[in-house]
């Protein structure tokens, strides 16, 4: 008896979390759709005014065309430089290795706030002009550990007799890992680029020390705009993230179940 | 020359000799089996061949070509392993056409070859197949078949039944010693099995401790071990030490007193310190004394009935040992406490020298050449 009240109390209070979580992004998502100017809720009817507005504002398209070049660069990037690490980490002995492991999942532990303000005083110091590349290149290290952790996974599950035997058929070590080993780790490789996106397309804290004008990015914008003056049009950018990083990552899933499905 | 040669092969992981001075030589065509125990060093063996590892010293030809710096890739030696190693994103096709591929074949050439292999192990139609859609025997012959596709001088195989139930490695048994014969392509075929290693080689190498303790025709392994290792890890049978007296009769003088009569063996002389071994099959229990020579009574200690035969563990008090001994089964089965009868033929009576191998590198080398004639 005793233990069913607590069970119904766990589920309760999980159903509140999410909720609390939930509400106030579906609140956002309906109200872009409220066509009056200072929304009420619920709205009194549903348009796509905002929508057309926010199609009309190049401030608003030219940080979406942002993020996403960053985040597409940043991605391809962890995907790369994390896949060559991974390797590195699991199929190398070195010494220190494990020192270098922690090192390499710094960015995940400082905050970003510090990194941004580090980040710039170092750039500005080498004297590099600030541009889009300061946010890819920050974007890519701060992203960098979970590309590396969540491939270096997969790679302590891969079994390397494949590559022996790859190798004994008469293939050299470049053409093992193109013809073997990165055919069966894309799928993880896959999911490092895709959370690598993600993780750039919303990351704010640090970002705003690296934007300029040009380089603006989508979260820069909400939050400049929410705290001057709240424009319906945010509303419509905030669903738009949404939909991004909720649906980038579906899209992803059902690639990645296409690649993985002659896999065991 | 031959046309593989193993020269002095040592391969050492820090403090752990896995393989020591191990020579070994391989005439075209022949099928040999390496058996031993698990850690014996037979895999390691087999992987330096493969060029997966590096020896720490000694060489290996093949054709004679150096092949000890070169890479895996470029030694034109078929790999089948344990766990058969297909590659999951690959057809069955494209699995088996890899080695071609590498080598640059063309597409129908490639074709080809899969086409002829298919059939060859009897899975045709099984192109478009992904290795995890076949069961464990298929997976077993399409590893085979990728190993040969390319044509390799060498074909080395780990242990490849192994992960299979008794009555399909019982068949591809026979399937896979077909496929050699077919192709008539050198083989080294690795089992820690007993039986396998027998039955399948034209020569045996049997291993224990990094070392190669023999390397002989199969009968002659199991009939005239060259140590007590070999003895004891071919077939079963229960050891007693003695030393050798050719005097007179040939015969061993127990530690005990007791005497077995046995043919004499070369390159043993009198007074050689042996161990017997009296192999189970070859013992013969009756209830009665039999009118042979080594003859001794004893008492049942313990049946182990198994159907067709029946194991009995018999305490014999002259011999001041438990014998193992294989009995029929269908006839009367003794009980426990039981008192019986052994005997065993002179030419039976197994013997090496009690320590270490019979003769030094030089005479298991003769016996390589006793064997391959």
């Amino acid at each position: 008896m005793k233990s069913e009240w607590n069970w119904r109390a766990i589920k309760g209070m999980s159903l509140l979390i999410y909720l609390s979580m939930l509400i106030p992004l579906a609140v956002i998502v309906i109200n872009s759709f409220n066509p009056q100017r200072i929304a009420g809720f619920p709205p009194e009817s549903l348009s796509l005014h905002w929508y057309g507005e926010f199609f009309n504002n190049e401030l608003f398209i030219d940080a979406v065309v942002v993020s996403i070049k960053v985040g597409i660069a940043s991605a391809l990037l962890c995907g790369a430089i994390g896949t060559v690490t991974a390797m590195g980490f699991v199929r190398k002995q070195f010494p220190i290795k494990n020192a270098l492991v922690i090192v390499l999942l710094t960015p995940m532990l400082v905050p970003p706030v510090i990194i941004g303000v580090a980040a710039t005083v170092f750039f500005v110091e080498i004297g590099w002009n600030r541009s889009i590349w300061w946010i890819v290149v920050m974007h890519t290290l701060i992203a960098l550990p979970y590309a590396f952790l969540i491939v270096r996974s997969r790679l302590f599950l891969f079994n390397t007799t494949l590559e022996d035997a790859a190798m004994t058929l008469g293939a050299d070590r470049l053409t093992t890992f193109r013809e073997v080993t990165f055919p069966i780790i894309s799928p993880a490789i896959l999911t490092a680029m895709v959370l690598a996106f993600v993780i750039s397309f919303g990351e704010f804290t640090a970002t705003q020390f690296w934007v300029h004008r040009e380089t603006t990015t989508v979260p820069i914008v909400i939050y400049s705009m929410a705290r001057t003056l709240i424009t319906p049009e945010v509303n419509v950018l905030a669903t738009l993230v949404l939909v991004v990083t909720i649906v980038v990552p579906l899209v992803a899933l059902v690639i990645q179940q296409r690649l993985s499905v002659n896999r065991t | 020359m031959s046309f593989l040669e193993i020269n002095s092969l040592r391969k050492v992981f820090g403090d752990t000799v896995a393989v020591d001075d191990v020579s070994l030589t391989v005439e075209e065509g022949d099928f040999i089996t390496v058996v031993g125990p698990s850690g014996c060093g037979k895999t390691t063996t087999l992987l330096n061949v493969a060029g997966l590892q590096a020896p720490t010293s000694g060489s290996i030809e093949l054709k004679g070509r150096d092949l000890t710096d070169l890479p895996a890739y470029k030694r034109d030696i078929g790999v089948v392993f344990q766990d058969y190693a297909l590659f999951p994103h690959k057809t069955v096709a494209e699995n088996i056409a890899f080695g071609l591929k590498m080598r640059g074949e063309s597409q129908s050439k490639r074709d080809e070859v899969v086409e002829e292999m298919l059939s060859m192990i009897d899975l045709e139609g099984y192109e478009d197949v992904y290795p995890h859609q076949c069961s464990g025997g298929e997976q077993q012959r399409v590893a085979v078949a990728r190993a040969l596709a390319f044509d390799p001088d060498l074909v080395l195989m780990d242990e490849p039944l192994s992960n299979l139930d008794k009555k399909l490695r019982q068949s591809l048994r026979t399937e896979l010693k077909r496929i050699q014969r077919e192709t008539g392509v050198t083989t080294i075929y690795v089992t820690h099995n007993q039986t396998e290693a027998l039955s399948m080689g034209d020569k045996i190498a049997v291993m224990n401790n990094g070392n190669l303790e023999q390397f002989a025709d199969p009968k002659l392994a199991y009939e005239k071990p060259a140590s007590p290792f070999v003895a004891n890890f071919l077939g079963q049978s229960s050891r007693i030490d003695g030393t050798l007296r050719t005097d007179s009769a040939p015969h061993v003088q127990l530690e005990n007193g007791a005497i077995l009569e046995v043919d004499v063996r070369e390159g043993f002389d009198d007074g050689d310190a042996v161990a017997v071994f009296l192999r189970n099959e070859l013992v013969s229990v009756t209830e009665n004394q039999p009118a042979d020579v080594n003859a001794f009574t004893g008492r049942v200690a313990e049946v182990d009935y198994q159907g067709r035969d029946v194991i009995y563990y018999v305490t014999v008090p002259d011999l001041d040992v438990t014998v193992q001994v294989s009995g029929d089964g269908r006839g009367t089965v003794y009980e426990a406490g039981k008192k019986v009868w052994l005997s065993i033929a002179p030419e039976d009576v197994i013997y090496t020298a009690s320590e270490g191998r019979t003769g030094d590198q030089k005479h298991a080398a003769v016996q390589t050449s006793v064997g391959a004639q």
